[in-house]
């Protein structure tokens, strides 16, 4: 696995996110959904616990992927990431999703969104990040919203949804300053 | 009704593949492109790679458009496939007029929905491009994404980078805009 420098674990009230590991690869390789805030949070997802297990010991140094736990535990209940680390532009692209319905809707994401975008933006000193989200996905767009992103447009016909069809993405940003002004305000 | 031999009708540009004579004016067609070098044999090796990939699998598919009357490349197009439907588009032109970029990016749009039947073809550029966003918007692009203070020039300043999209015809009159 590439040298990911710096990527430390980090702490909310309810949750933790430790760095990507293969043994991880089994849990996201099961989740039956891993796509919650972004439209393609992995190129070419894999589709088993061998591929998951190639596709974690390639990730590059461009990505910074964490699993989401519960406190006090290892499993895995989702994923979360810095990705497209361009730090000549200072511009990442962020990402992340639980994989079972029933952590849902009870603030787990915000508070993955909040520590990954504190580290994005405090720590590694990024200007603004991206997220990418399935036009179709209601329930990503308030969350994102609720976190600060604000839209930038949208891409047609981005993500293959079946046999010649194809869904539209909405591209929403958060720039550094909106960020620190919202938590001040 | 007159009568006119096809043969009389002129087309004055086209889109091809590269050729060896187009090698060098390389680095102003493929700006985006920093594997070839400032010899001419660096850039011949690197055209034997680039091509050597069979049509239909290479997902970075480029081509040049020549003055049909000389021959002469006067610009290069990228098409970067991103899937079967959507593909991203980077240029590069020697020194020449608006109306040569236009019948140029005119035919990049065509080729795209009518040989690669793609669905959209999308381009980036920074804020301040003016006379080339003109052109696309002319010619039907729209402008898609502007990402806020998302590229930085030479002097650090933050400029927004905007997508423009131009959408497939037929995929319009199906799904809308």
């Amino acid at each position: 696995m590439a040298d990911k420098g710096y990527q430390p674990e980090m702490f909310g009230e309810g949750i933790w996110l430790r760095p990507l590991e293969p043994r991880d690869a089994l849990a996201i390789a099961q989740s039956t959904e891993i796509v919650e805030d972004s439209a393609q949070p992995v190129p070419n997802v894999p589709t088993s616990e061998t591929a998951y297990r190639n596709w974690v010991a390639a990730q590059d140094e461009s990505s910074l992927v964490w699993v989401v736990c519960r406190t006090d535990e290892q499993e895995a209940i989702g994923t979360a990431s810095i990705r497209n680390i361009e730090m000549g532009t200072r511009t990442a692209e962020t990402g992340m999703g639980l994989f079972y319905p029933e952590d849902r809707g009870k603030g787990i994401g915000q508070e993955v969104k909040a520590l990954v975008l504190d580290f994005a933006f405090e720590v590694m000193g990024l200007h603004c990040v991206r997220c990418t989200i399935d036009a179709r996905n209601t329930r990503s767009r308030r969350s994102v919203e609720k976190s600060g992103y604000v839209l930038a447009g949208s891409y047609t016909a981005d993500i293959p949804v079946g046999l010649g069809e194809y869904a539209d993405t909405l591209v929403y940003q958060l720039l550094a300053s909106d960020w620190r002004a919202a938590k001040l305000g | 009704m007159n009568s006119f031999s096809v043969e009389s009708i002129t087309v004055p540009y086209r889109l091809r593949a590269i050729r060896e004579l187009d090698l060098e004016g390389l680095p102003q067609l493929f700006p985006e492109s920093t594997v070839h070098g400032r010899e001419l044999a660096d850039r011949r090796a690197w055209l034997r790679d680039v091509e050597s990939i069979a049509w239909g699998k290479n997902p970075r598919l480029r081509l040049v458009l020549e003055e049909t009357s000389t021959g002469r490349a006067l610009a290069g197009f990228t098409f970067d496939r991103k899937s079967e439907a959507v593909a991203i588009l980077r240029y590069g032109f020697r020194p020449t007029t608006a109306m040569t970029q236009i019948a140029g990016f005119v035919l990049a749009k065509e080729f795209a929905f009518t040989t690669l039947r793609l669905i959209a073809l999308r381009t980036d550029m920074v804020q301040g491009q003016d006379p080339l966003a003109n052109i696309h918007e002319q010619i039907g692009y729209r402008q898609a994404v502007r990402l806020r203070e998302w590229w930085r020039d030479a002097e650090d300043n933050a400029l927004d980078l905007i997508t423009y999209e131009a959408v497939n015809p037929d995929w319009e009159a199906k799904h809308g805009r």
